[in-house]
């Protein structure tokens, strides 16, 4: 009997229900994203709170404290939260300071949460870089255009601008650069581009006849060495797992220090016909 | 002759050859033979495993033992006049004498009458040889009685009950009918009925088949090492026969619980008892009844139809027509979004038609089956679903046995046709609207030699081709078993693919939602089997079985590791690796039954991506799937007290993998072209490593009683059986995005009854 009691016993007590610890404890605080850029004279970063729950961020302000500072000045700022609203229940917190970094500057950006908790992040801001086209190659149906962005440590987000008479025409181009002792080679590959270019003209306007090139401009961020994911590639695939492209000390996230600079180029006649262009 | 072929056989290279050395084998001119089917008299139900024994003049013995229809041969008999004595136990031996002629083939079907003397002190003295454990390297015969015996919610046992008790089996919860054998995924296991493939092989509810347990005649279960019969899964096989229904007489039973409604009906088609048929419907009552019980929602709605139409046009034939339909309805498992669990539903349709036909100058046994197999499955709304799911099979099979004294030859020819169609809105592999058409045919040939009386070796081949893609696979099989001082060893042994693949979002094991394709990105699944197992059975009724196991598992089609939050989906390859052993001790004597199982395994899968090494510094990853149950225990009792006939049984399960989180955040991607007050980004999931977390231990306790009257010409049967007696709280599903457990059903008190009529 007493066994048969002891039986019941142990079957109760194991009864009770066993909790289970699905989140876990973090001592990362918060995923930031963002860019400093000394070509703006207000500076924001995307703020998300390690949540415990998958809902969608809540305009409720964020236990947040942003600040940064000049590491070489030792300026502060303080940053001010601002709520976006995406659509009816999603809404992101971006904080943002009135200040524009200078070339070469360090800063320190910190999050920091009431319980004192801290994510930081340390920008290198990169020096202003000078483009300058060097050893072009023209020949009929090939024109290659290698522009030397002199002093940058690092090119992203790469775009080539064709200025015609039949509109202006965008050429995205992977973040592919050769690193040389003064700086990053970027190339424009003129003759594959112009493909693109003449069959974006044709579905337009149905003829490509007497498409003139006036220019070509180059875009880039021109940003810190770091800035560079894992493979070269801007794949969200890859990078949407945490940790895998981060600067954010104790969070996620990635913040660059960059700016958005242009190299214009007028062309030639000469350039223009080796391209496949018209010229009258 | 025989021994020659086993020196040179692996000169013989080519299947053909082995078949036309058979045949000569079986040369008809050589010798004689009996065959025939043995019945019960009283239904007309074949009775497998009865002993037929032919004794000469000179006292010289022969013998054969009837397979699942009855059917017996006995082959190469000289001419003269034979004694033939038929036992089976329960029933009354069976004695006649005949006299073969040359080069006859003689018929002799053969009907048992039940010993209702023999069959009282079974029940006080032991049990049938049928309803004990029949376990060899991975296959075991279930039958009725096996089933009955588990505790169950309702008044009609039922097979999910019985393969729950299995250590090597697991169904993750007791809803959305997914089970996982020896470290499979559920869509690596092949369910026949009657030949005719059985998609989705459980209701909503788990607790139930989505055929009656009262339907069937013996179900073959293979874990593992299946022969070459059969093939397209690379986990395990449940191939279940139907009973032919009475020919003798109409009997109707009809039962209900707060779980499930249903009836059951099945006699003579016309008054020569060559034609039966049988009939069964079965409706869930659970949303309404058994919800209001427990106070707690039961979202699920299902419902069965069964029908079976047996007969003999003629003595060399017998013939039977099967079909079913079954449809599930309910909300399970785990969210495409926030909000209420996933809306599924699923229909299985198939009809098939069987004929076995007995050549009259030829000692072989010829099955024809042609079956027709159709599947719907949808998820969400059924105005707009998310998703939906149909495939499509037509079957043609051929199955001949050769008969000979040294050894038996086995095998078929299939030829099959499959439509698969899904809709999938961009989720796996970026698949939309997809619509596949896939033949297969093929071939195999499993000559089994008898070494000796205590040894016997089958080797197998199976060649599968697919000629819609170009596809020729060969799998070789073995199964021996020998018998070693009083101990029974099994081994078996396999090579299997799986060229259509059912693709689901596994990350949270409670997905139900399966779209069928054929491998989509290029490989083909294929598993590798090894097993071996050890039987004794001891005179004081305790049986011991221990089976050991390893599978190896190549291209298998898993969710792609992402920290989107779920089913945002693609699929990755990778490699899988099982080892397990499960141990049973059974003891029957006198009216009692007890059981103990215990499963060992251990399941890791390794995934191949290329984002890995920069995500784990890895190149691949190793972990836990969220069905690595690793220790298992069934305890089972049955008895009869008082005229009470009492069982009870506690599962034990260690906890099964599952992924934690650190927290959710969101994602943007800084390519250097994002403005965060424009960018709305992503939400994403912090996880841990996949699969670090073990969820807690499942274990529960079942007792059911059941008490016979007899109520003028009709039984009836009345049952209480209590689940999860001390109300265990076990995880079904635990929705890491919103820390929401869903909990398996709670203590529930059941009161059901069931009336045989007459």
């Amino acid at each position: 009997m007493i066994r048969i009691c002891s039986i019941l016993a142990l079957l109760l007590l194991t009864a009770c229900e066993e909790t289970v610890e699905v989140v876990l404890q973090t001592d990362r605080a918060y995923t930031i994203y963002g860019q400093l850029s000394v070509r703006k004279d207000t500076q924001a970063v995307r703020i998300y709170a390690i949540d415990k729950t998958i809902d969608v961020v809540r305009p409720e302000p964020l236990d947040a404290r942003v600040e940064s500072r000049n590491l070489g000045t030792g300026q502060i700022y303080s940053w001010r939260d601002s709520v976006i609203q995406f659509d009816k229940n999603h809404f992101g917190h971006v904080f943002w300071a009135r200040f524009t970094p200078e070339y070469e500057e360090h800063h320190r950006l910190e999050v920091t949460r009431r319980d004192g908790m801290v994510s930081s992040i340390d920008l290198h801001m990169p020096p202003e870089a000078i483009p300058k086209l060097t050893d072009p190659l023209i020949r009929p149906g090939f024109v290659y255009l290698p522009i030397l962005w002199r002093k940058a440590p690092r090119l992203n987000n790469i775009r080539v601008r064709y200025y015609t008479n039949k509109g202006i025409f965008l050429i995205k181009y992977p973040n592919e650069q050769q690193n040389v002792e003064s700086g990053q080679i970027a190339e424009i590959m003129v003759h594959e581009d112009v493909r693109q270019v003449f069959r974006e003209i044709y579905q337009a306007q149905g003829s490509t006849a007497d498409a003139r090139l006036y220019a070509i401009e180059q875009v880039v961020l021109v940003s810190s060495s770091d800035w560079i994911p894992p493979s070269n590639q801007f794949s969200a695939d890859l990078l949407i797992e945490p940790g895998t492209f981060s600067n954010v000390k104790n969070g996620f996230g990635y913040v660059g220090a960059g700016y958005e600079s242009t190299f214009y180029y007028e062309v030639p006649d000469s350039v223009a016909v080796a391209a496949g262009f018209s010229i009258r | 002759m025989v021994t020659a072929f086993v020196k040179d056989r692996n000169k013989m290279r080519h299947p053909i050859i082995l078949l036309l050395f058979t045949l000569c084998l079986a040369d008809p001119a050589e010798s004689q033979a009996l065959r025939g089917f043995v019945t019960d008299r009283n239904t007309g139900e074949p009775l497998q495993g009865v002993n037929v024994a032919v004794y000469g003049i000179d006292e010289t013995l022969y013998g054969a033992a009837t397979d699942i229809d009855g059917f017996y041969l006995v082959p190469r008999l000289s001419v003269g006049k034979y004694t033939i004595r038929t036992t089976f136990l329960g029933y009354v031996t069976h004695v006649d004498s005949l006299e073969m002629y040359l080069g006859q083939i003689r018929q002799l079907d053969i009907q048992l009458q039940e010993d209702e003397l023999q069959l009282q002190q079974l029940v006080i003295e032991d049990a049938p040889e049928g309803s004990m454990t029949v376990l060899a390297a991975g296959m075991e015969r279930i039958s009725p009685a096996a089933i009955e015996r588990i505790p169950a919610p309702d008044i009609t046992a039922d097979l999910s009950s019985y393969l729950t008790t299995l250590p090597g089996v697991i169904l993750v919860g007791d809803q959305g009918g997914q089970f996982y054998v020896r470290g499979g995924e559920p869509t690596q296991n092949l369910v026949l009925l009657d030949g005719m493939l059985i998609y989705q092989p459980f209701h909503i509810l788990s607790y139930y088949t989505a055929f009656p347990s009262e339907i069937l005649r013996s179900v073959d279960l293979y874990a593992g090492g299946f022969g070459p019969q059969y093939g397209g899964r690379i986990s395990s096989v449940i191939d279940a026969r139907s009973r032919n229904g009475n020919n003798q007489r109409i009997a109707a039973t009809a039962s209900a619980s707060p779980f499930l409604v249903g009836t059951q009906i099945e006699g003579p088609l016309v008054r020569s008892g060559r034609f039966s048929m049988i009939t069964s419907a079965r409706h869930s009552v659970v949303e309404r009844i058994a919800s209001n019980l427990i106070s707690t929602s039961i979202p699920l709605n299902f419902y069965d139809l069964f029908g079976k139409i047996h007969g003999r046009p003629n003595e060399n034939g017998r013939l039977s027509i099967t079909g079913i339909r079954t449809y599930d309805r309910g909300r399970v498992g785990g969210t495409s979004g926030v909000g209420a669990p996933d809306l599924v539903r699923w229909r299985n349709d198939a009809v098939g038609g069987r004929y076995l036909f007995l050549p009259g100058s030829l000692p072989i046994l010829a099955e024809f089956m042609g079956s027709w197999s159709n599947h719907v499955m949808e998820l969400g709304t059924e105005q707009d679903p998310l998703r939906t799911s149909s495939t499509g099979r037509i079957n043609m099979e051929a199955n001949i046995t050769h008969y000979s004294r040294r050894g038996d030859l086995h095998w078929g020819l299939f030829a099959r046709s499959l439509t698969l169609k899904s809709e999938l809105g961009g989720l796996y592999q970026d698949l939309e609207l997809q619509t596949e058409y896939v033949t297969e045919a093929g071939l195999y040939a499993a000559p089994e030699f008898k070494i000796s009386s205590h040894t016997s070796v089958s080797p197998g081949l199976r060649i599968h081709h697919f000629p819609s893609k170009s596809k020729l696979l060969l799998e070789p099989r073995l199964r021996a078993k020998t018998i070693w001082k009083d101990t029974e060893v099994t081994f078996s042994a396999g090579v299997y693919h799986q060229e259509l693949v059912g693709i689901s979002d596994r990350r949270d094991a409670a997905s139900v939602f399966t779209a069928w394709t054929a491998a989509p990105t290029g490989p083909i699944p294929r598993a590798t089997h090894i097993l071996i197992g050890f039987r004794r059975i001891f005179s004081d009724g305790i049986t011991l079985v221990a089976d050991m196991y390893a599978k190896y598992m190549e291209n298998l089609y898993i969710a792609e590791w992402t920290a989107r939050p779920r089913l945002s989906t693609r699929l990755q390859p990778a490699d899988g690796r099982v080892f397990g052993v499960d141990l049973r001790a059974e003891y029957q004597r006198n009216s009692y039954y007890l059981s103990l199982n215990y499963g060992l395994a251990s399941v890791e899968y390794e995934a191949q991506q290329s984002e890995l090494v920069h995500w784990f510094q890895e190149t691949t990853y190793k972990f836990r799937p969220a069905h690595d149950r690793r220790h298992q225990l069934n305890l089972l009792g049955a008895t009869t007290l008082h005229g009470f006939d009492v069982s009870f049984r506690w599962q034990y399960g260690s906890g099964r993998p599952f992924n934690r989180a650190y927290g959710f955040d969101g994602f943007l991607l800084m390519d250097g072209s994002v403005d965060v007050f424009a960018d709305p980004g992503e939400r994403r999931v912090v996880y841990e490593r996949p699969f670090n977390g073990i969820l807690p231990a499942y274990h529960r306790l079942d007792i059911s009683i059941n008490r016979e009257f007899q109520v003028g010409l009709s039984r009836l049967i009345l049952q209480v059986s209590l689940l999860n007696i001390y109300d265990r709280a076990n995880i079904f599903y635990l929705d890491v995005f919103t820390l929401e457990r869903s909990d398996q059903l709670p203590f529930i008190p059941s009161l059901g009854f069931k009336v045989n009529l007459p």
